[in-house]
Formats: C-alpha cells, sequence, structure tokens
C-alpha cells in the first residue's frame, strides 16, 4: 500500500469516527428533544446526518476507486445537477433536441476530455464550442419565444453543472513536483473543506446565529454563523495541510478562499431557487434537498481552487 | 413452463423499465390525498400528455399496489407487434380496448372520437379515445351498486376487434371472460351513457365519425359494451385502473383539456369506488410529442383526495369538480419566468 493510500484511508477512518460522533449527537438530541420525531428541526439533523453516511460512503468508494472512481462519480453528479437545473429553466419543447445534446453529448464528452486529460479542450469546451453550438442547434427549431432566456439559462445550467463539476476530477491532472500519485488527497482536502465549511456554518448559525445576513436570500444565513463556520473549515484545513501540497500557511490561505467562494455559491444558487419559487433544487438526498443544495458551494470552489493550484503548483 | 419464463421476463423487464423511469426523471410522489399503504381499489385519473404517463404513476406506487393497477390502453397500438404485445399485456398488465371505429364497437369509440374534436386525433397509445364512454367500473365488494357479475351464458359481447387472442383472455385470472359476461348489465347503461352524451356540451353526437343514429333508448348492446365491460370486469376482479379523462394527448398550451363523459359514468356506476385524481408534472417535457429520446428532467407525480359522485350530481358538475380536483394538484404557474 503506497503513502497516498495510507493517508486516504487514514482520513476516510478520519471522517468516519466524527460521523459516529454526529450520529451519537443526533441521537441523543433526538431522545431528548423528539422523542416521537415532533421536532422536525432535530429530524431534520438526523436525516442529514444519515444522508452523509451514504454520501461519504460514495465518495470513499470514488477516492479508492482512483481515477475512474473519482470521474465516475462526478459525472454522475453533474448529471442529476444538471437535471435539476434544466427543470427550473424555461426550456420548452423547441429546445428538447438541445437538450438531449447537452445530457447526452455534452456531458459524457467533457468528462471523457477530463478523463484523458485533454486540458486545452476540457477548459474551453463548454465556455467556447458549446456556448456556440448550443444556440445554432435550438435556433433551427424555430421558436423565438423567449429565445435568450432559454439559451442563457441552458448555457448557465451547463457550465454551473457540468463545467465547474468537472473541475473536481480535473485535480488529478496537476502535476505538482513532490505530489505525485497523492491528487486524489487534493480532492478529499478541497471536499472535506468546503462540506465541512457548510456544515459548520449551520452549527454555528443554530447555535449563535442572530443577525441575518441576506434574509431575502436565505432565511438560514448568519454572520455568525458565516464568520465561525468559514474560520473553524479554515483551520481543520490548515490542520489537514498534509494531506495538500501547500506549505500551512498556504493551506490556510487556499482554505480561507473556498470557504468564501463555497458560501458565495450558495448564496448564487438560493437567488435562483427564490427566483424560480422552490425550496430546494430536487429530493433526492434526504433532508438535503436536491444534489445542487450539496453541491453549489463546491461548484463554485473546484474551478478556482483547479485554477490557482494549477497557475501556482503546477509543473507542466 | 414457458408461461413460467415469460412472467419473470415481464417482471423483469418491469423492473427495468420503472429503474430507467426513475434515472430519468428521479420521480417523486406527493401523497396529498392517499396513503399509499392503504390497499384499496382505486381509479387512477391523471393528465395525459405523453406515452409514458402511465409508466410514472405505475412506478411510484408500492409493488403490492403495482401488481394489481392496470393501465386502460389502446388495443391498436399495443397489439402491434410482438414486442408492444409483450410489454402492453404482460409487462404492465394493460386493460386493451379496441377504439377503432367498427362496425360494432364503434358506437363506443366513434363517440370518443368525436368528443376529441372530431378531428380524429390520431390514437394515443393510452387509451385516450376510450374512457369517455367507456368507463364503467364495478368495486369487488360493494354488491349493492353493482349487478352480480354476469350470467354466464351472456352472449358474446366482445367487440368484433379484440382479437381473439386478446391477452387478456389467456390471463389465468381470466378478466376478460367476465368482461364478456358481465354484459347483459349493459343495457341501461349504455342507455344513460347514450342519452347523457347525446346532451354533452362537449361536441355534439353523431357526428361523422360514428354511426349517427344511435337511439339513446334503444343502442345494440354490443357497441358500447365492449370496453365498458372490460373496464368494469377488470374492476370487478379487483384491479385498479389508470385512464386518462381528457382523452387525448394534451399537446396544447392549456394545463388541461375539457374532461370526456367517461368518469361521470364510471363514477355512476360505482359510487362506492375511490376516484383518486394524479397531477403528472413535467412529463410533457421529458417526452413531448414526437420525441424519441427523453430529456431527464425531475417529475412529481401528485395524488390527490379520492373523489365520489355526490347526490344528484349531474354530468357537468360531477365533471367539472373532478377536473377542478385534478387542477387543485398542478403547481401554481407563476414559478417560471
Amino acid at each position: 500500500m503506497s503513502p497516498a493510500h495510507e493517508d486516504l484511508l487514514s482520513v476516510i477512518l478520519g471522517i468516519g469516527g466524527v460521523l459516529v460522533l454526529a450520529s451519537a449527537i443526533g441521537w441523543a438530541l433526538g431522545r431528548r428533544y423528539s422523542p416521537d420525531g415532533q421536532n422536525a428541526a432535530i429530524e431534520n439533523l438526523n436525516d442529514r446526518i444519515r444522508a452523509w453516511w451514504l454520501m461519504v460512503l460514495a465518495l470513499a468508494l470514488a477516492f479508492l476507486g482512483g481515477r475512474p472512481g473519482v470521474i465516475v462519480l462526478f459525472a454522475i453528479c453533474a448529471f442529476a445537477a444538471l437535471r435539476e437545473f434544466m427543470t427550473l429553466t424555461n426550456a420548452s419543447r423547441a429546445d428538447h433536441r438541445t437538450l438531449a445534446a447537452a445530457f447526452f453529448i455534452v456531458l459524457p464528452v467533457q468528462f471523457w476530455l477530463v478523463w484523458i486529460g485533454w486540458y486545452g479542450m476540457y477548459a474551453i469546451f463548454i465556455p467556447v464550442w458549446v456556448f456556440l453550438l448550443l444556440p445554432i442547434v435550438s435556433v433551427l427549431a424555430g421558436e423565438t419565444r423567449n429565445y435568450l432566456i432559454r439559451i442563457a439559462e441552458m448555457q448557465w445550467a451547463l457550465m454551473i453543472c457540468v463545467f465547474c463539476v468537472s473541475h473536481v476530477p480535473a485535480l488529478l491532472d496537476l502535476s505538482i513536483p513532490g505530489y505525485a500519485g497523492r491528487n486524489v488527497l487534493l480532492i478529499a482536502w478541497l471536499v472535506i473543506v468546503v462540506q465541512l465549511s457548510d456544515v459548520l456554518q449551520y452549527v454555528w448559525g443554530k447555535l449563535l446565529g442572530r443577525r441575518k445576513l441576506a434574509p431575502r436570500l436565505s432565511p438560514s444565513k448568519t454572520v455568525e454563523g458565516l464568520v465561525g463556520g468559514a474560520l473553524s473549515a479554515s483551520a481543520i484545513g490548515t490542520a489537514l495541510w498534509w494531506m495538500t501540497p501547500f506549505q500551512p500557511l498556504q493551506a490556510a490561505a487556499m482554505a480561507l478562499m473556498v470557504t468564501c467562494l463555497g458560501f458565495a455559491g450558495g448564496l448564487v444558487m438560493s437567488a435562483i431557487k427564490r427566483d424560480r419559487g422552490v425550496k430546494d433544487w430536487g429530493h433526492s438526498i434526504a433532508g438535503h434537498g436536491g444534489f445542487i443544495d450539496r453541491l453549489d458551494s463546491v461548484v463554485f470552489a473546484a474551478p478556482v481552487f483547479f485554477h490557482v493550484t494549477r497557475y501556482f503548483w503546477n509543473l507542466g | 413452463m414457458r408461461g413460467k419464463v415469460r412472467r419473470g421476463l415481464a417482471r423483469i423487464a418491469g423492473r427495468v423499465i420503472t429503474f430507467f423511469a426513475r434515472a430519468v426523471t428521479a420521480v417523486q410522489p406527493v401523497w396529498a390525498g392517499i396513503d399509499p399503504d392503504q390497499d384499496r381499489q382505486r381509479v387512477y385519473y391523471a393528465n395525459h400528455a405523453s406515452h409514458g404517463d402511465f409508466i410514472l404513476i405505475w412506478a411510484v406506487l408500492p409493488p403490492r399496489l403495482q401488481r394489481r393497477t392496470r393501465p386502460v390502453a389502446g388495443a391498436d397500438y399495443w397489439q402491434k407487434g410482438p414486442l408492444r404485445r409483450f410489454v402492453g399485456s404482460e409487462v404492465f398488465d394493460a386493460l386493451l380496448i379496441a377504439r377503432q371505429a367498427g362496425a360494432g364497437s364503434g358506437a363506443a369509440v366513434g363517440r370518443g372520437a368525436a368528443h376529441a374534436g372530431a378531428t380524429a386525433a390520431p390514437p394515443s397509445a393510452i387509451l385516450s379515445a376510450i374512457p369517455s364512454d367507456v368507463v364503467d367500473a364495478m368495486p369487488p365488494d360493494p354488491p349493492s351498486t353493482m349487478p352480480p357479475p354476469m350470467p354466464s351464458d351472456a352472449p358474446s359481447m366482445t367487440p368484433p376487434e379484440l382479437p381473439a387472442e386478446l391477452p387478456g383472455a389467456m390471463r389465468t385470472d381470466g378478466p376478460s371472460e367476465t368482461a364478456i359476461a358481465s354484459a347483459p348489465d349493459r343495457p341501461p347503461a349504455t342507455a344513460s351513457v347514450a342519452s347523457s352524451d347525446a346532451s354533452s356540451a362537449i361536441a355534439p353526437d353523431g357526428q361523422s365519425a360514428m354511426p349517427p343514429a344511435v337511439p339513446p333508448d334503444g343502442p345494440p348492446a354490443m357497441p358500447a359494451e365492449g370496453p365498458v365491460g372490460q373496464m368494469a370486469a377488470a374492476l370487478g376482479a379487483g384491479a385498479s385502473l389508470i385512464i386518462f379523462p381528457e382523452g387525448t394527448r394534451n399537446q396544447t398550451d392549456a394545463r388541461l383539456l375539457p374532461f370526456k363523459s367517461g368518469l361521470y359514468h364510471l363514477a355512476r356506476r360505482c359510487p362506492q369506488i375511490d376516484l383518486v385524481p394524479v397531477w403528472i408534472e413535467n412529463l410533457n417535457r421529458v417526452l413531448p410529442k414526437g420525441a424519441v429520446v427523453p430529456v431527464p428532467l425531475m417529475c412529481k407525480v401528485s395524488f390527490g383526495a379520492p373523489l365520489h359522485l355526490a347526490e344528484a350530481e349531474d354530468k357537468a358538475a360531477f365533471l367539472g369538480r373532478a377536473r377542478d380536483a385534478l387542477l387543485a394538484l398542478a403547481p401554481q404557474p407563476e414559478g417560471r419566468a
């Protein structure tokens, strides 16, 4: 077993330990305050913890599966996210071909490009090629009603759900001196920091939250939650610097960057939900909502994290 | 032996189809008005915009209910070719009903076609044209409303179009024999169907599509009977049904087409049976007309509270109420731009 594998296993075991602790706390809270399931907040908390077990299991399997595992897992996430996003767009009957192409051509091609590691193409495939070709497919249907809105929404959906999500597995491509074979750990670090930031914002917000940050966008977000969550997640990211190619101080800066981006991503995606009059993007993940509800922060953090790392640490 | 293999295959095919439907639509059931754990016999009536409609309803029902819930579908579509025959009658256990206007059963079917707007809407895969005049039901337990299923020597009421090897007829639970036999209760029903249809505001009866002169009081029992009898028998045998009272797939911008009268006749014949409105959301976007490749979008299937015919409620009032109950399950339109 390589050192990278050993580190990965200890990370997974560590997360498992955290989940055991969380489940114990959730169970105790449930017994104390919601013995008959009448406390919605605690029931939701326990739903979330149970869903986390599944998500961590999926991630752990993907990480242990290496490159194929990670790419397939995030391709599935992209598919589910795109399905949720397109559902809320104005895409009409006239866009049927465009939608089919988005799901069955653009998405697989993007992840295939990541698979073969063709950076020069996967970095521009959706922003350039699809950007220009997609409106052509739609215009051929001859429906002009809401045309700009329709194509803009579909392009946004593809950027968020496919392009951005694909930048998580793209981290496997970076060749960082002295870090060979450990790129999966970089992905694990990014996901851990960003998701922990979400969780800790929720926890700090529930414990100390007073001042609402953006009541119109997301009633549950508070200043206390944001500060507490971002700082504590960054502290954990710093403590996990050994997973990354970064020095501890660099890891702290990176962690702060991705937590802030993740927070902003959550706000942006909330604004879209409010605009469309829905509470959650979907219902696939019990307690959390849809895939996008869970991915929103990663989506915003991943491409920037990828490019900053690539710019400062990548060899090639 | 072969039968066993086929049944096994049918079950697997059913799993595959529902898995595929879930993968594409992540369909979410919303039990707004019924308890899915309650094992009751029901007629699910739904909005109809796509060929996949009944599959989605079927996919969200708990397995126990699924096994005995039969979509009512057009024989002309589902008997074309061995694959469709297999899927239609063995996988979904569809209640296949002939609907080509023909010498015999033309009255029922033809009237349906006339209602559809006399434009002879192309037959949908699901039995859409039929329910208007066809729906007829017989709950098994409340004996009061239903005439006892059949003197067995009833004259053959099988509509001429129904091929002798109508798959239903081969089934061991044999609903179709019942269908045939239950015909004797027909004449009165038919009369009422005919007369109420004559007064229907939706479409004047006796359009070119049908043999015009069906006297209200003396229709040849056979015509209207075939399909009605089949459905009644299926209910009598304990099945639940899925029907689409709009009569055709809705390709318009309207959220719901006017209902055909079949639902009313059904409610009148069996006041005890639960008529459950089911709103299928978004499937028309997944698989619009003419599309072959379904696009993955999230779908919802909402089940409302069961309906029954009220005392002294007339056709228009009842159909209006049923339609409103279905529309009440639809999401408010302001969601999207």
